[in-house]
C-alpha cells in the first residue's frame, strides 16, 4: 500500500491554538517543506445571514478570506498559497478525501480541535479522520488538549 | 477520552421533547373550542377574551382574577372534549411545559409596587354589562365603567356607592339604579418585574449616555445613508443592510396585534407611554448593539459571530468577571435558541396562517353566525322543522370550516417550511433577500394605509391628542390608574421593539465597520422605526376609528389583536384587510429567517459551527409544526424565553456600560474633530 504513496503530508488547519504545534510537527515529519499540504474545511454557508441575504458574502469570498487569513497569520512557516487548500463540507470526511485525492502518505492532526459541546454532539474530527483515512495518521497529543 | 453521558442525555431529551410536546397539539390545539389566539372567531362566542388573547398576552396578564378565569376556561375546555381519555405520556409532557410556563410567568411577571385599590362592581343586569379584556364593564348613560373581576366581594349600600361617585371614583352613577352595588379592595396596579427591568435598563442607558438617542439621531441617519461606509472594513454588510435585517426580525405581529391589545386594554393613554418606551428603548438598543460590534468575532472566512453570547463572555472576562460572564453567556445562548424555535418561528408560522385563514373563511364564518342566530330565533319560536334544518346546515358548515382549516394549515405549513428550507438549507439567497428587501416596502405600504385612514378622520386629531395626554396621566379607561396604563403601554412597546432583549445585537454585529459606536447609532433607529413610527400608526388607526372602545366589536364580537386591527381597517376600506394579511405573512416569513440566524449563531457559540445543520433541520420541522398545530404551552414557554433573554443581556450591558460611555466620548471627540472622512 505504502509503495504507491506520494511523499505529501496533509495538515488540517482549524485555526485553533494547536495549529502552530501541528505545523511544526508536520514540518519535522515531512521530507521537505514543499511536501506539506495544508487544508481548511469550511462549513457550508447558511442563506439566512445578513451577508448571504444581501449578497455580500458567498463561498468564493469566504475561501479567499480564509486564504488571506492563513497567509497573514502563518507567514513564518513559509507555506506557499498553492500548498493551502480550502474546501467546503464536513471536516473529517473532507480531510480524508483530500488526502486520498492527492495520494498523501501521512495526515498530521492534533488530538483535539474544539472542546466541549461540539465534540459531544458530533464526535471529533480527529476520530473521523482516523476512521476514514487511507493513509497513516499521526496524532499529536498537544499540551492542554 | 471519556464521554460525558449526562449532557448528551439532556441534549437529546431537549431535542426530542419539543417535537413530542408539539405532537400533543392535535389533542388540544385542533379542538374547535380553542380558536386561534389572535382572532376571535364567531364559532365560539361564549369563550371569554382572556382565553383567546394571543400567547404573549396570556403571559402579559397575570392579574390574579385572570388566572382564575383562565383556570376556569381550561376546565371548561376539558369538559368540552368529546371523549375523555386518560392522560397519555404526551399530554403529561405538555402539562410539564404548562407548569414550567406557570412558574416562569410568576417570576417574570411578578408585580412589584402594587397598591391596594378599591373597586366597584355591579351585578350583571343589563346586556351591555359584560367582560372586556378581563375587566367588568358596566354601562350607564353611555358611560362605561371598567372594573376588575374580584374573587372576594364586599357588599356596600347604594348611598356609599353614591358617595364614592362624588369622590370621582365612579362617574355618572345612575341614582335610579336598583342593581346591588358591591365594593371591594384588591391588590392592584404594580408593574411586572420583566417590564420594570426592560424599562429601567432603557432609562438608565438614556441618562448614562446623556440622551445620545436624541442628539445622535442625525448622525445615525447619516451613517445609514452610507456616508461613512468603507467596503474595506471587516464585516459582512453595510449599515443599512444590517439595520434592515435586524428590523425584519422585530417588525411583525407585535406591531399589528400587540399594539391593538395595548389600546383596548389601556386606552389612549397607553399610546403616550408606548412612544416614551420607544424613545428610551433606543438607548438600550444602542448599548447592546455597540457591545455586539465591539466584542464580535470575525472568523477566518470573514463572516461574523457577535451578539450578547460574545460580549457577555469576552466583555465580562475582560473586567475580571469570567465565571459570571460564562454563566450569563450560556444562559443567554440557550434562551435564544429556545426563543428562536418558538417566538421567532412557530408563533410566526401559526399566527400568519391564522390571519390568512381568517381572511379566507370570513364569509363562511359570517354565515355561521347568521345561522346560529336563526337557530336561536327558531328555537324561541318553537319551530321544530326549522330547528332541525338549521342544525343540519350548521353542522355541514362547521365541518366545512373545520376541514378547510385543517387542510389549509397543512398546505400553508408545507409551503412555509419549504420556503424557509430553501433559504437556510438550500442557500437560495434570493428568496431570503427578497423577503428582507420587501419588508421596508411592506412597512411603507402599511404606513400609507394607516395614514390614509388617519387622514379620513383628520378633524379628530386635536381632540385625540388632548385625550392621549389626559388619559396618560389620569386614565379613566383602566383600573390601576396611571401606573396601570403606563405598564400596558410600555409592555407592548417593549415586546414589539425587543430593546434590551439582545437579539438585534446579533444582526448588527455583521455590519462592516471598525467603529462599534457607529453601528450602535444605527441600531438606535430600530425602536424609532418599529415603535415610534409603525406601532404608532396601528395605535392611531385603532384610536381614531374608535375600535379600541367599540362596543359591538370588542364586547359583543370579542375581537382582539390582529382581528380587531383587521376589522378597523375593513371599516375604512374594504380591501385593507387583504393588505394586512399579506403584510403579516411577509413579516412572519422574514422574522423566521432573521430569528433562525439568531438561533443559529447561538447554536454555533454553544455547539460549534459544524453542527449547525442540526439546528437548521429542527427549525424547518418547527415551522411546519407551528403552522399546523396550536402549541399553547410550548409557545408560551418560548415566549417567556424571549423576555428572559433580557435578564442576562441587560445585566451584562449594565456592567459594561462604562466601556460604552468611554467609547462614545472618544468617538464623538474624533467625529467632532473631523477625523472620519465621508464617502460623499
Amino acid at each position: 500500500m505504502a509503495g504507491n504513496k506520494s511523499s505529501l503530508v496533509v495538515v488540517p488547519i482549524d485555526f485553533s491554538d494547536n495549529t502552530p504545534a501541528v505545523l511544526e510537527k508536520a514540518l519535522l515529519l515531512a521530507g521537505s517543506p514543499d511536501d506539506l499540504r495544508c487544508i481548511h474545511i469550511l462549513p457550508n454557508q447558511a442563506g439566512n445571514s445578513p451577508g448571504a441575504i444581501w449578497g455580500k458574502v458567498d463561498n468564493s469570498k469566504r475561501i479567499d478570506a480564509v486564504k488571506k487569513y492563513f497567509k497573514e497569520h502563518y507567514q513564518e512557516y513559509n507555506i506557499s498559497p498553492s500548498q493551502f487548500e480550502v474546501r467546503l463540507g464536513s471536516a473529517g470526511f473532507a480531510i480524508a478525501d483530500y488526502a486520498e485525492e492527492i495520494n498523501a502518505r501521512l495526515i498530521v492532526i492534533a488530538s483535539h480541535g474544539h472542546h466541549g459541546l461540539p465534540k459531544l454532539l458530533l464526535g471529533s474530527v480527529t476520530e473521523r479522520v482516523i476512521r476514514e483515512a487511507h493513509c497513516d495518521v499521526y496524532v499529536i497529543r498537544c499540551p492542554g488538549c | 477520552m471519556k464521554r460525558k453521558p449526562l449532557p448528551v442525555a439532556i441534549l437529546i431529551a431537549f431535542v426530542l421533547m419539543l417535537p413530542i410536546a408539539a405532537l400533543t397539539g392535535p389533542a388540544s390545539g385542533q379542538d374547535e373550542s380553542i380558536p386561534d389566539p389572535f382572532s376571535d372567531s364567531p364559532i365560539s362566542p361564549r369563550a371569554a377574551i382572556v382565553e383567546e388573547a394571543p400567547v404573549e398576552e396570556s403571559a402579559a396578564e397575570t392579574v390574579a382574577a385572570e388566572e382564575a378565569a383562565t383556570a376556569e376556561t381550561e376546565e371548561e375546555q376539558e369538559s368540552d372534549k368529546p371523549e375523555e381519555k386518560p392522560p397519555t405520556a404526551l399530554q403529561k409532557i405538555d402539562s410539564v411545559f404548562k407548569n414550567i410556563v406557570g412558574l416562569m410567568e410568576q417570576v417574570l411577571f411578578y408585580r412589584v409596587f402594587t397598591s391596594e385599590q378599591e373597586y366597584f362592581q355591579f351585578e350583571a343586569t343589563s346586556r351591555a354589562e359584560s367582560r372586556m379584556n378581563g375587566k367588568w364593564v358596566w354601562e350607564s348613560d353611555g358611560e362605561y365603567f371598567y372594573k376588575e373581576k374580584l374573587p372576594k366581594l364586599l357588599k356596600m349600600t347604594k348611598d356609599e356607592a353614591e358617595a364614592r361617585a362624588e369622590q370621582g371614583d365612579l362617574i355618572n352613577l345612575d341614582p335610579a339604579a336598583t342593581t346591588p352595588v358591591y365594593f371591594s379592595v384588591e391588590h392592584g396596579g404594580g408593574a411586572p418585574i420583566v417590564v420594570l427591568w426592560l424599562a429601567g435598563g432603557s432609562l438608565f442607558f438614556t441618562f448614562y449616555m446623556g440622551f445620545f438617542n436624541f442628539w445622535g439621531f442625525g448622525h445615525a441617519i447619516d451613517v445609514v445613508r452610507g456616508k461613512y461606509d468603507d467596503p474595506n472594513e471587516a464585516g459582512e454588510v453595510t449599515h443599512m443592510q444590517a439595520l434592515s435585517s435586524a428590523l425584519s426580525a422585530t417588525v411583525g405581529l407585535g406591531n399589528i396585534a400587540g399594539v391593538t391589545l395595548a389600546m383596548t386594554m389601556g386606552g389612549p393613554g397607553a399610546f403616550f407611554w408606548m412612544i416614551c418606551c420607544g424613545f428610551f428603548g433606543m438607548s438600550s438598543k444602542f448599548a447592546e448593539c455597540t457591545l455586539g460590534q465591539k466584542y464580535r468575532h470575525v472568523k477566518p472566512d470573514g463572516t461574523v459571530l457577535g451578539g450578547p453570547m460574545r460580549y457577555l463572555d469576552v466583555g465580562l472576562s475582560e473586567l475580571g468577571f469570567r465565571p459570571l460572564g460564562i454563566i450569563l453567556s450560556i444562559t443567554f445562548t440557550i434562551m435564544c435558541i429556545l426563543a428562536s424555535f418558538g417566538g421567532g418561528n412557530m408563533f410566526q408560522a401559526n399566527q400568519s396562517g391564522t390571519v390568512m385563514l381568517e381572511q379566507l373563511q370570513e364569509t363562511d364564518k359570517k354565515e355561521l353566525v347568521r345561522l346560529n342566530e336563526a337557530l336561536e330565533t327558531a328555537n324561541a319560536a318553537g319551530n321544530t322543522q326549522a330547528v332541525s334544518d338549521l342544525s343540519i346546515s350548521i353542522q355541514t358548515l362547521q365541518e366545512r370550516i373545520h376541514n378547510f382549516d385543517v387542510n389549509f394549515r397543512i398546505v400553508y405549513g408545507l409551503i412555509l417550511a419549504t420556503f424557509v428550507a430553501l433559504v437556510i438549507i438550500g442557500g437560495i439567497k434570493r428568496i431570503g433577500a427578497a423577503a428582507e428587501k420587501i419588508v421596508p416596502t411592506m412597512c411603507g405600504i402599511y404606513i400609507l394605509a394607516c395614514l390614509y385612514i388617519i387622514a379620513m378622520h383628520i378633524g379628530q386629531i386635536p381632540s385625540l391628542i388632548a385625550l392621549i395626554f389626559s388619559e396618560a396621566f389620569s386614565p379613566h379607561a383602566i383600573g390601576g390608574g396611571f401606573i396601570g396604563v403606563l405598564v400596558v403601554g410600555v409592555q407592548r412597546a417593549a415586546f414589539s421593539n425587543e430593546a434590551g432583549v439582545g437579539s438585534a445585537a446579533i444582526a448588527h454585529s455583521a455590519a462592516k465597520t471598525e467603529e462599534p459606536i457607529r453601528e450602535g447609532a444605527v441600531a438606535l433607529l430600530e425602536p424609532f422605526i418599529d415603535t415610534i413610527v409603525i406601532c404608532s400608526m396601528t395605535a392611531l388607526v385603532i384610536l381614531i376609528t374608535g375600535a379600541w372602545n367599540n362596543e359591538q366589536w370588542v364586547i359583543n364580537e370579542k375581537l382582539a389583536g390582529a382581528a380587531l386591527t383587521s376589522r378597523a381597517f375593513q371599516s375604512e376600506v374594504w380591501f385593507f384587510p387583504w393588505v394586512l394579511s399579506v403584510a403579516v405573512i411577509l413579516f412572519a416569513y422574514s422574522t423566521i429567517i432573521s430569528w433562525s440566524y439568531y438561533g443559529e449563531r447561538s447554536w454555533e457559540q454553544l455547539f460549534g459551527p459544524r453542527s449547525t445543520f442540526i439546528y437548521k433541520i429542527l427549525t424547518i420541522c418547527f415551522v411546519f409544526l407551528g403552522a399546523v398545530f396550536n402549541l399553547g404551552a410550548v409557545l408560551d414557554f418560548s415566549d417567556m424565553m424571549i423576555l428572559s433573554m433580557a435578564f442576562p443581556n441587560i445585566l451584562g450591558a449594565l456592567i459594561l456600560a462604562p466601556k460604552i460611555k468611554r467609547d462614545l466620548t472618544d468617538y464623538w471627540r474624533r467625529y467632532k474633530a473631523g477625523e472620519f472622512k465621508k464617502v460623499n
